[in-house]
Protein backbone atom coordinates (compact mmCIF):
# COMPACT_ATOMS: atom_id res chain seq x y z
CA UNK A 1 0.00 0.00 0.00
CA UNK A 2 2.99 2.71 0.77
CA UNK A 3 4.61 1.76 -2.44
CA UNK A 4 1.01 2.63 -4.35
CA UNK A 5 1.04 5.60 -2.17
CA UNK A 6 4.42 7.22 -3.08
CA UNK A 7 4.39 5.93 -6.57
CA UNK A 8 0.87 8.31 -6.68
CA UNK A 9 3.00 10.75 -4.60
CA UNK A 10 6.27 10.21 -7.43
CA UNK A 11 3.38 11.83 -10.18
CA UNK A 12 2.99 15.09 -8.55
CA UNK A 13 6.81 16.19 -8.49
CA UNK A 14 6.74 20.26 -8.05
CA UNK A 15 8.93 22.64 -9.06
CA UNK A 16 11.32 22.59 -5.78
CA UNK A 17 12.18 18.58 -7.13
CA UNK A 18 12.94 19.36 -10.56
CA UNK A 19 15.53 22.02 -9.01
CA UNK A 20 16.74 19.08 -7.03
CA UNK A 21 16.63 17.09 -10.13
CA UNK A 22 18.98 19.74 -12.30
CA UNK A 23 21.80 20.00 -9.87
CA UNK A 24 21.62 16.53 -9.37
CA UNK A 25 22.72 16.38 -12.59
CA UNK A 26 25.25 19.13 -12.47
CA UNK A 27 26.94 17.63 -9.39
CA UNK A 28 26.86 14.29 -10.91
CA UNK A 29 28.92 15.62 -13.95
CA UNK A 30 31.36 16.30 -11.52
CA UNK A 31 31.50 13.26 -10.30
CA UNK A 32 32.29 11.93 -13.67
CA UNK A 33 34.97 13.55 -13.82
CA UNK A 34 36.40 12.14 -10.71
CA UNK A 35 35.75 8.37 -11.45
CA UNK A 36 37.78 8.91 -14.68
CA UNK A 37 40.24 10.51 -12.68
CA UNK A 38 40.50 7.38 -10.67
CA UNK A 39 40.03 4.88 -13.32
CA UNK A 40 43.09 6.84 -15.00
CA UNK A 41 45.30 5.73 -12.14
CA UNK A 42 44.75 8.86 -9.86
CA UNK A 43 44.33 7.82 -5.87
CA UNK A 44 43.56 10.89 -4.57
CA UNK A 45 40.00 11.49 -6.55
CA UNK A 46 38.69 8.36 -5.11
CA UNK A 47 39.37 9.55 -1.26
CA UNK A 48 37.32 12.54 -2.61
CA UNK A 49 34.56 9.98 -3.60
CA UNK A 50 34.85 8.17 -0.26
CA UNK A 51 34.17 11.35 1.44
CA UNK A 52 31.16 12.30 -0.63
CA UNK A 53 29.45 8.87 -0.29
CA UNK A 54 30.80 7.11 2.70
CA UNK A 55 27.46 8.61 4.74
CA UNK A 56 25.58 7.02 1.94
CA UNK A 57 26.93 3.52 2.73
CA UNK A 58 27.17 3.61 6.54
CA UNK A 59 23.58 5.26 6.26
CA UNK A 60 22.47 2.17 4.38
CA UNK A 61 24.79 -0.36 6.37
CA UNK A 62 23.10 1.04 9.77
CA UNK A 63 20.00 0.56 8.43
CA UNK A 64 20.51 -3.42 8.26
CA UNK A 65 23.19 -4.14 10.35
CA UNK A 66 24.90 -3.86 14.11
CA UNK A 67 26.90 -0.43 14.18
CA UNK A 68 29.88 -1.81 15.07
CA UNK A 69 29.69 -4.49 11.74
CA UNK A 70 28.68 -1.34 9.55
CA UNK A 71 31.67 0.57 10.15
CA UNK A 72 34.13 -2.45 9.24
CA UNK A 73 31.78 -2.88 6.11
CA UNK A 74 32.03 0.97 5.03
CA UNK A 75 35.86 0.36 4.32
CA UNK A 76 35.57 -3.04 2.64
CA UNK A 77 32.52 -1.89 0.68
CA UNK A 78 34.93 1.43 -1.18
CA UNK A 79 37.86 -0.93 -1.97
CA UNK A 80 35.88 -3.70 -3.67
CA UNK A 81 33.93 -0.57 -5.55
CA UNK A 82 37.54 0.24 -6.31
CA UNK A 83 38.74 -3.13 -7.75
CA UNK A 84 35.33 -2.49 -9.38
CA UNK A 85 35.38 0.72 -10.82
CA UNK A 86 35.83 -0.32 -14.52
CA UNK A 87 32.28 -2.31 -14.32
CA UNK A 88 30.56 0.69 -13.96
CA UNK A 89 28.54 1.47 -17.35
CA UNK A 90 27.37 5.43 -16.31
CA UNK A 91 29.38 7.27 -14.35
CA UNK A 92 27.02 9.69 -13.09
CA UNK A 93 25.50 6.89 -11.15
CA UNK A 94 28.45 6.13 -8.93
CA UNK A 95 25.81 6.40 -6.09
CA UNK A 96 22.74 4.23 -6.35
CA UNK A 97 25.73 1.86 -7.60
CA UNK A 98 27.62 1.62 -4.57
CA UNK A 99 24.15 2.03 -2.20
CA UNK A 100 23.56 -1.49 -4.07
CA UNK A 101 26.76 -2.93 -3.33
CA UNK A 102 26.41 -1.90 0.35
CA UNK A 103 22.65 -2.96 0.47
CA UNK A 104 24.07 -6.79 -1.13
CA UNK A 105 26.80 -6.77 1.40
CA UNK A 106 24.01 -6.44 3.93
CA UNK A 107 21.73 -9.36 2.62
CA UNK A 108 25.52 -11.28 2.62
CA UNK A 109 26.12 -10.61 6.23
CA UNK A 110 22.68 -11.90 7.44
CA UNK A 111 22.94 -15.04 5.20
CA UNK A 112 26.45 -15.41 7.43
CA UNK A 113 25.58 -14.69 10.54
CA UNK A 114 22.31 -16.59 10.40
CA UNK A 115 23.08 -19.30 12.72
CA UNK A 116 25.28 -17.34 14.94
CA UNK A 117 23.53 -15.34 18.14
CA UNK A 118 23.20 -11.81 17.30
CA UNK A 119 24.42 -9.53 20.14
CA UNK A 120 23.93 -5.94 19.52
CA UNK A 121 26.92 -3.74 19.95
CA UNK A 122 24.64 -0.76 20.55
CA UNK A 123 23.22 -2.53 23.84
CA UNK A 124 26.50 -2.30 25.34
CA UNK A 125 27.34 1.17 25.68
CA UNK A 126 27.13 2.51 29.03
CA UNK A 127 26.10 5.97 27.73
CA UNK A 128 22.32 6.93 28.00
CA UNK A 129 22.68 8.69 24.96
CA UNK A 130 24.03 6.04 22.76
CA UNK A 131 21.54 3.36 24.55
CA UNK A 132 18.62 5.72 23.48
CA UNK A 133 19.83 6.16 19.78
CA UNK A 134 20.52 2.47 19.39
CA UNK A 135 16.81 1.95 20.79
CA UNK A 136 15.58 4.57 18.65
CA UNK A 137 17.60 2.26 15.42
CA UNK A 138 15.93 -0.78 16.63
CA UNK A 139 12.60 1.13 15.73
CA UNK A 140 13.71 2.48 12.37
CA UNK A 141 14.90 -0.60 11.66
CA UNK A 142 11.81 -2.61 11.92
CA UNK A 143 9.99 -0.10 9.63
CA UNK A 144 9.83 -0.55 5.69
CA UNK A 145 12.99 -0.80 3.97
CA UNK A 146 12.52 2.31 1.88
CA UNK A 147 11.49 4.46 4.59
CA UNK A 148 14.56 3.11 7.28
CA UNK A 149 17.21 3.81 4.95
CA UNK A 150 15.77 7.36 4.29
CA UNK A 151 15.36 8.36 7.73
CA UNK A 152 18.67 6.92 8.78
CA UNK A 153 20.19 9.06 6.33
CA UNK A 154 18.17 12.45 7.57
CA UNK A 155 18.24 11.43 11.14
CA UNK A 156 21.87 9.89 11.79
CA UNK A 157 23.61 10.72 8.61
CA UNK A 158 22.42 14.58 8.75
CA UNK A 159 21.87 14.70 4.70
CA UNK A 160 18.75 16.99 3.59
CA UNK A 161 16.32 15.20 1.20
CA UNK A 162 17.92 16.87 -1.98
CA UNK A 163 21.48 15.41 -0.65
CA UNK A 164 19.73 11.97 -0.19
CA UNK A 165 18.08 12.17 -3.31
CA UNK A 166 21.37 13.10 -5.08
CA UNK A 167 23.40 10.56 -3.63
CA UNK A 168 20.63 7.51 -3.89
CA UNK A 169 19.56 8.17 -7.31
CA UNK A 170 15.96 8.27 -5.73
CA UNK A 171 13.60 11.29 -7.32
CA UNK A 172 13.62 14.07 -5.09
CA UNK A 173 9.29 13.53 -4.54
CA UNK A 174 9.94 9.67 -3.99
CA UNK A 175 12.70 10.91 -0.87
CA UNK A 176 10.53 13.61 0.22
CA UNK A 177 7.22 10.72 0.69
CA UNK A 178 9.64 8.61 2.08
CA UNK A 179 10.75 11.12 5.00
CA UNK A 180 7.52 11.75 5.83
CA UNK A 181 5.64 8.23 5.49
CA UNK A 182 8.75 6.88 7.70
CA UNK A 183 8.55 9.70 10.43
CA UNK A 184 4.91 9.07 10.63
CA UNK A 185 5.63 5.63 11.43
CA UNK A 186 8.35 6.15 13.61
CA UNK A 187 6.48 9.19 16.02
CA UNK A 188 3.56 6.31 16.17
CA UNK A 189 5.93 4.03 17.40
CA UNK A 190 7.88 5.61 19.87
CA UNK A 191 4.65 7.17 20.82
CA UNK A 192 3.44 3.64 21.31
CA UNK A 193 6.59 2.81 23.11
CA UNK A 194 6.31 5.47 25.48
CA UNK A 195 2.88 5.27 26.26
CA UNK A 196 3.50 1.23 27.35
CA UNK B 1 3.33 19.25 3.29
CA UNK B 2 3.06 21.48 6.24
CA UNK B 3 6.29 23.07 7.78
CA UNK B 4 7.30 20.66 9.68
CA UNK B 5 7.65 18.75 6.46
CA UNK B 6 9.58 21.48 5.37
CA UNK B 7 12.24 21.10 7.92
CA UNK B 8 12.41 17.48 7.66
CA UNK B 9 12.94 17.76 3.92
CA UNK B 10 15.98 20.44 3.83
CA UNK B 11 15.86 22.12 7.45
CA UNK B 12 13.90 25.06 6.16
CA UNK B 13 10.85 26.69 7.74
CA UNK B 14 9.68 26.48 11.49
CA UNK B 15 11.67 23.22 13.29
CA UNK B 16 10.20 20.75 14.95
CA UNK B 17 11.13 20.07 18.03
CA UNK B 18 10.43 16.36 17.86
CA UNK B 19 12.79 16.09 14.83
CA UNK B 20 15.87 18.40 16.67
CA UNK B 21 15.45 15.71 19.10
CA UNK B 22 16.02 12.77 17.25
CA UNK B 23 18.34 14.46 14.87
CA UNK B 24 20.90 15.12 18.28
CA UNK B 25 20.27 11.57 19.56
CA UNK B 26 20.79 9.61 16.42
CA UNK B 27 23.62 11.81 15.60
CA UNK B 28 26.08 10.06 17.96
CA UNK B 29 25.92 7.50 15.54
CA UNK B 30 26.42 9.24 12.66
CA UNK B 31 29.50 7.83 10.66
CA UNK B 32 33.34 10.03 11.04
CA UNK B 33 34.49 8.63 8.28
CA UNK B 34 39.00 7.81 9.12
CA UNK B 35 41.01 8.24 5.83
CA UNK B 36 40.54 5.17 2.96
CA UNK B 37 43.85 3.34 3.50
CA UNK B 38 43.85 1.55 -0.19
CA UNK B 39 46.60 -1.19 -0.28
CA UNK B 40 49.24 -1.50 -2.61
CA UNK B 41 47.84 -4.17 -4.76
CA UNK B 42 44.12 -3.01 -5.45
CA UNK B 43 43.92 -0.69 -8.52
CA UNK B 44 40.76 -0.31 -10.53
CA UNK B 45 40.67 -2.82 -13.95
CA UNK B 46 40.99 -2.25 -17.15
CA UNK B 47 38.36 -0.68 -18.78
CA UNK B 48 37.04 -2.59 -22.02
CA UNK B 49 35.66 -1.32 -24.45
CA UNK B 50 32.64 -3.64 -25.12
CA UNK B 51 29.67 -3.27 -28.27
CA UNK B 52 27.21 -0.74 -27.05
CA UNK B 53 24.21 -2.19 -26.61
CA UNK B 54 21.21 -2.05 -28.91
CA UNK B 55 17.87 -1.32 -28.40
CA UNK B 56 15.57 -3.50 -29.72
CA UNK B 57 13.78 -0.79 -32.26
CA UNK B 58 17.41 0.27 -33.34
CA UNK B 59 17.75 -3.72 -34.43
CA UNK B 60 14.43 -4.07 -36.02
CA UNK B 61 15.78 -0.46 -38.01
CA UNK B 62 19.18 -1.29 -38.90
CA UNK B 63 17.52 -5.00 -40.39
CA UNK B 64 14.93 -2.88 -42.43
CA UNK B 65 17.68 -0.85 -43.43
CA UNK B 66 19.87 -3.69 -44.54
CA UNK B 67 16.55 -5.32 -46.69
CA UNK B 68 16.08 -2.10 -48.04
CA UNK B 69 19.91 -1.86 -49.32
CA UNK B 70 19.80 -5.93 -50.28
CA UNK B 71 16.82 -4.89 -52.49
CA UNK B 72 18.02 -2.10 -53.52
CA UNK B 73 21.37 -3.43 -54.93
CA UNK B 74 18.92 -6.49 -56.44
CA UNK B 75 16.97 -3.91 -58.27
CA UNK B 76 19.99 -2.22 -60.12
CA UNK B 77 21.44 -5.54 -60.92
CA UNK B 78 18.39 -5.96 -62.89
CA UNK B 79 17.90 -2.87 -64.47
CA UNK B 80 21.55 -3.17 -65.42
CA UNK B 81 20.57 -6.28 -66.88
CA UNK B 82 17.78 -5.17 -68.95
CA UNK B 83 19.19 -2.35 -71.03
CA UNK B 84 21.63 -5.02 -72.58
CA UNK B 85 19.15 -7.28 -73.63
CA UNK B 86 16.90 -4.55 -75.44
CA UNK B 87 20.08 -2.71 -76.68
CA UNK B 88 21.11 -6.46 -78.70
CA UNK B 89 18.02 -6.88 -79.80
CA UNK B 90 17.12 -3.77 -81.53
CA UNK B 91 21.18 -3.44 -82.27
CA UNK B 92 20.89 -4.55 -86.51
CA UNK B 93 23.54 -7.42 -86.15
CA UNK B 94 25.62 -6.34 -89.54
CA UNK B 95 25.19 -9.93 -91.26
CA UNK B 96 21.43 -11.02 -91.63
CA UNK B 97 20.73 -14.48 -90.16
CA UNK B 98 19.84 -16.43 -93.78
CA UNK B 99 23.18 -14.49 -95.00
CA UNK B 100 25.09 -15.72 -92.31
CA UNK B 101 24.09 -19.26 -92.83
CA UNK B 102 24.85 -19.27 -96.46
CA UNK B 103 27.69 -17.67 -96.67
CA UNK B 104 29.46 -19.64 -93.26
CA UNK B 105 27.31 -23.25 -94.57
CA UNK B 106 30.22 -24.80 -96.24
CA UNK B 107 32.64 -23.76 -93.72
CA UNK B 108 30.34 -25.02 -91.45
CA UNK B 109 30.23 -28.05 -93.45
CA UNK B 110 33.54 -28.81 -93.59
CA UNK B 111 33.94 -28.85 -90.13
CA UNK B 112 31.11 -30.77 -89.52
CA UNK B 113 33.12 -33.32 -91.86
CA UNK B 114 36.33 -33.41 -90.24
CA UNK B 115 34.14 -34.28 -86.65
CA UNK B 116 32.37 -37.37 -88.07
CA UNK B 117 35.75 -38.45 -89.79
CA UNK B 118 37.46 -37.87 -86.60
CA UNK B 119 35.02 -40.06 -84.58
CA UNK B 120 34.78 -42.79 -87.35
CA UNK B 121 38.49 -43.21 -87.17
CA UNK B 122 39.44 -42.38 -83.41
CA UNK B 123 36.59 -42.97 -81.84
CA UNK B 124 37.14 -39.47 -80.60
CA UNK B 125 35.51 -36.01 -81.35
CA UNK B 126 36.31 -32.76 -80.47
CA UNK B 127 36.15 -31.67 -76.84
CA UNK B 128 32.74 -32.00 -75.47
CA UNK B 129 31.14 -28.73 -73.80
CA UNK B 130 29.80 -29.34 -70.65
CA UNK B 131 26.33 -28.95 -70.45
CA UNK B 132 25.90 -25.20 -68.62
CA UNK B 133 23.07 -23.91 -66.67
CA UNK B 134 20.45 -21.73 -67.99
CA UNK B 135 20.91 -19.10 -66.06
CA UNK B 136 24.90 -18.99 -66.26
CA UNK B 137 24.74 -19.24 -70.25
CA UNK B 138 21.98 -16.21 -70.62
CA UNK B 139 24.18 -14.55 -67.92
CA UNK B 140 27.55 -15.63 -70.13
CA UNK B 141 25.73 -14.28 -73.29
CA UNK B 142 25.08 -11.26 -71.46
CA UNK B 143 28.65 -10.48 -70.42
CA UNK B 144 29.42 -11.57 -73.75
CA UNK B 145 26.80 -8.48 -75.14
CA UNK B 146 28.25 -6.42 -72.50
CA UNK B 147 31.99 -7.51 -74.04
CA UNK B 148 31.38 -6.58 -77.26
CA UNK B 149 29.59 -3.09 -76.75
CA UNK B 150 32.11 -2.36 -74.46
CA UNK B 151 35.49 -3.45 -75.65
CA UNK B 152 35.62 -3.67 -79.70
CA UNK B 153 39.10 -5.46 -79.76
CA UNK B 154 37.48 -8.24 -78.37
CA UNK B 155 34.13 -8.33 -80.50
CA UNK B 156 36.22 -9.75 -83.29
CA UNK B 157 36.66 -12.77 -81.76
CA UNK B 158 33.95 -13.13 -80.13
CA UNK B 159 31.87 -12.54 -82.99
CA UNK B 160 33.81 -15.06 -84.82
CA UNK B 161 33.28 -17.34 -82.32
CA UNK B 162 29.51 -16.85 -81.93
CA UNK B 163 29.10 -16.82 -86.01
CA UNK B 164 30.53 -20.30 -86.39
CA UNK B 165 28.82 -21.91 -83.50
CA UNK B 166 25.57 -20.08 -85.57
CA UNK B 167 26.21 -21.58 -89.03
CA UNK B 168 26.75 -24.66 -87.51
CA UNK B 169 23.73 -24.75 -85.51
CA UNK B 170 21.96 -23.66 -88.56
CA UNK B 171 23.35 -26.45 -90.81
CA UNK B 172 22.26 -28.67 -88.26
CA UNK B 173 18.80 -27.95 -87.93
CA UNK B 174 18.69 -28.09 -92.16
CA UNK B 175 19.91 -31.42 -92.11
CA UNK B 176 17.65 -32.37 -89.37
CA UNK B 177 15.10 -31.09 -91.12
CA UNK B 178 15.60 -32.32 -94.40
CA UNK B 179 15.85 -35.77 -93.02
CA UNK B 180 12.47 -35.45 -91.16
CA UNK B 181 10.92 -34.17 -94.42
CA UNK B 182 12.37 -37.53 -96.03
CA UNK B 183 10.91 -39.40 -93.28
CA UNK B 184 7.39 -38.00 -93.82
CA UNK B 185 7.65 -38.68 -97.33
CA UNK B 186 8.27 -42.26 -96.89
CA UNK B 187 5.80 -42.80 -94.53
CA UNK B 188 3.29 -41.13 -96.11
CA UNK B 189 3.87 -42.63 -99.49
CA UNK B 190 2.40 -46.25 -98.34
CA UNK B 191 -0.54 -44.71 -96.90
CA UNK B 192 -1.54 -43.10 -100.33
CA UNK B 193 -1.38 -46.65 -101.53
CA UNK B 194 -3.27 -48.11 -98.75
CA UNK B 195 -5.75 -45.68 -99.08
CA UNK B 196 -5.78 -45.91 -103.05
CA UNK B 197 -6.80 -50.04 -102.20
CA UNK B 198 -9.01 -49.52 -99.51
CA UNK B 199 -10.91 -47.05 -102.12
CA UNK B 200 -10.66 -49.65 -104.91
CA UNK B 201 -12.12 -52.29 -102.34
CA UNK B 202 -14.82 -49.89 -101.56
CA UNK B 203 -15.68 -49.30 -105.11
Amino acid sequence: MYELEATADLLLMNGQAKTALKQRSDDAMSEAGLIEAVLAGDRDKYGRLYGLYSPLVHGILLARVPRSEAEDLVQDIFLHALKKLHTLRDLNAFGPWIGMIARNRAMDFHRRSRETVEVSDDLKSSDSTENKAAEILEIIRSLPDAYRETLVLRLVEGMTGPEIALRTGLTAASVRVNLHRGMKLLREKLSFKEGM
Amino acid sequence: MNMNDDYLWDRTGEPDPEIQELEQVLGTLRYEAPPLEIPAGVEPGKRTVSFPRMSPAWAVAAAIALIVMGLGIWLGMQRRDTPDRTHSITTPSPISNTDQATVKAPEAVQQMKDSTSAIATNGTGPKATPLRHPQTTRAGSNRRRNLAVGNPALAGNELREAEASKAQLMLALRVASSKLNLALKKAQAPNQGNQSQNQHRVG
